[in-house]
């Protein structure tokens, strides 16, 4: 993909499928801002792309609070003067099953998953509809907004995402500001190789394609997404799981 | 190889195709929509002159003796835009058998008999490949006085949904787009009024361009798609969020 000259920020970023799209991008040519908040992670991830020859900036950020959101898109927009891609990436999960679930558990993750979401979207709305060309939000939800078992809060936080991002594509059509969301399946990350080897494969046994995915497999699709390859797609859930219905 | 390839959606990827190197074999009963696809084609640095064939899409023996010849002249067969379409417009209760059985013949029937004659090659040949469908956003919702249309769409995007799920262990993936409203000339037959009335209900405010169509076809083409199959990828500027089709 070709994103020559675009500016994107990316929450999440520091690891799995958030810093896979911030290479991705990167490597497309977008300059990337990222936030994550692990501080070795930022740190890192900011060095070895820039080796590489990026144009990548890395923040200390978490998305549950919203100036440290909003900050880093500032950033973007006061070096680059725009923001064309926002990424809403950063998830957590803390997986139990309903009838266990503590309001902890339910809060902190609608609070990074679906609250900091609406605070990089608000965000990015607000510059998107200020500007000549608008700009693509994209949103990564998971196959498992349509409910999930030991997920209760995580696919609530997922659905939610969904809800945000179709109005999200309704209120910011008529300023050319696109919002699509992804739903990865199954992606070998860290969040799901804390799976027991029992439970992993009774997953990828029903993956048509046989195999899990890569958090390539989820990046390659935000940059396509990010392009003005996808400048008539909004509005759209679209799932990269080899095939697996959730 | 891309059917319906002499207008609208399929010239469009065929050029998209073209200028990414694509080797082509494109297919219609058009033989001039054909010849004039192959000449802006051609238009591109460096690219050659496609392969073409007059294909009736519901000849089934006449499909599978060309994809026969198409993988006998090249490379294997790497990926499939089954795209020939029609649309009419006629109330349903007005709808004549015969209208009915030629819409589903060839925009659904059709799409089978092409589906099945490449990936039977592709799994001949041993070789991973890329299939793709032109559904459209009436696989999803219902129009005005396009019952066939819509049937045809709809069973359209489940035999995509079939064959991903069947050609996987393959290695082949199969996923649809769903254009919306594109200004081709499948489109044509809609009046101005109905654009005056529909474009403005489009959450991005404009009717689609078959290349933005295209550049959809060939992400899903690409590496980059290669964990996604099943897949409908709708093109349609957000219209299934607000409009009456």
């Amino acid at each position: 993909m070709n994103l020559e000259g675009k500016t994107a920020v990316v929450t999440g970023g520091g690891r799995g499928i958030g810093k896979a799209i911030v290479e991705e991008l990167a490597s497309s040519g977008a300059a990337v801002f990222f936030g994550d908040v692990v501080a070795e992670n930022v740190r890192d991830v900011a060095a070895e792309l820039r080796d590489k020859g990026f144009v990548v900036e890395g923040a200390l950020s978490n998305v549950a609070n919203k100036d440290e959101v909003e900050a880093l898109v500032d950033k973007a927009v006061s070096s680059y003067g725009r923001l064309d891609i926002m990424v809403n990436s950063a998830g957590i999960n803390r997986d139990t099953m309903l009838h266990k679930m503590t309001d902890e558990q339910w809060n902190e993750v609608l609070a990074v998953d679906l609250t900091g979401a609406f605070y990089g979207t608000r965000k990015a709305l607000q510059v998107m509809r200020q500007q000549e060309g608008g700009g693509s939000i994209i949103a990564i939800s998971s196959l498992s907004w349509r409910g999930s078992l030991g997920q209760g809060n995580y696919a609530s936080a997922k659905a939610g995402m969904v809800g945000l991002m179709l109005t999200t594509a309704r209120e910011g059509g008529r300023f050319a500001v696109r919002a699509n969301a992804i739903a990865p399946g199954f992606i070998d990350t860290d969040m799901t190789r804390g799976l027991t080897p029992e439970m992993w494969e009774t997953v990828v046994a029903r993956i048509p394609l046989g195999h899990a995915g890569e958090p390539a497999d989820v990046a390659a699709l935000v940059a396509f997404l990010g392009s003005d390859a996808a400048k008539y797609i909004t509005g759209q859930v679209i799932e990269v799981g080899g095939g697996l219905v959730w | 190889m891309v059917t319906g390839a002499a207008s609208g959606i399929g010239r469009a990827v065929a050029i998209r195709l073209a200028a990414e190197s694509w080797e082509l074999a494109l297919l219609d009963l058009d033989e001039d929509g054909l010849a004039e696809t192959a000449r802006l084609i051609c238009e591109i640095p460096g690219v050659g002159d496609p392969a073409r064939y007059a294909v009736d899409v519901t000849d089934a023996e006449r499909v599978d003796d060309v994809v026969a010849d198409i993988a006998s002249r090249a490379d294997p067969i790497a990926a499939l835009v089954s795209n020939a379409g029609v649309l009419t417009v006629v109330p349903v209760l007005d709808l004549p058998i015969e209208q009915w059985r030629r819409t589903i013949d060839i925009n659904l029937t059709g799409s089978f008999i092409c589906t099945r004659a490449v990936a039977r090659e592709m799994v001949r040949a041993g070789t991973s490949g890329r299939i793709v469908t032109v559904a459209s956003v009436h696989s999803l919702a219902p129009g005005t006085n396009v019952a066939d249309y819509d049937a045809s769409k709809g069973g359209l995007l489940m035999l995509t949904r079939a064959l991903a799920r069947e050609l996987a262990p393959h290695g082949i993936t199969v996923n649809a787009v769903g254009p919306g409203l594109i200004l081709t000339n499948l489109a044509g037959g809609a009046s101005e009024e109905y654009l005056d009335h529909i474009v403005p209900t489009i959450p991005l405010r404009r009717a689609g361009q078959p290349s933005d169509v295209a550049g959809v076809v060939a992400f899903l083409l690409g590496q980059d798609a290669g964990y996604m199959t099943g897949s409908l990828l709708v093109v349609d500027g957000g219209m299934l969020l607000t409009a009456d089709l």
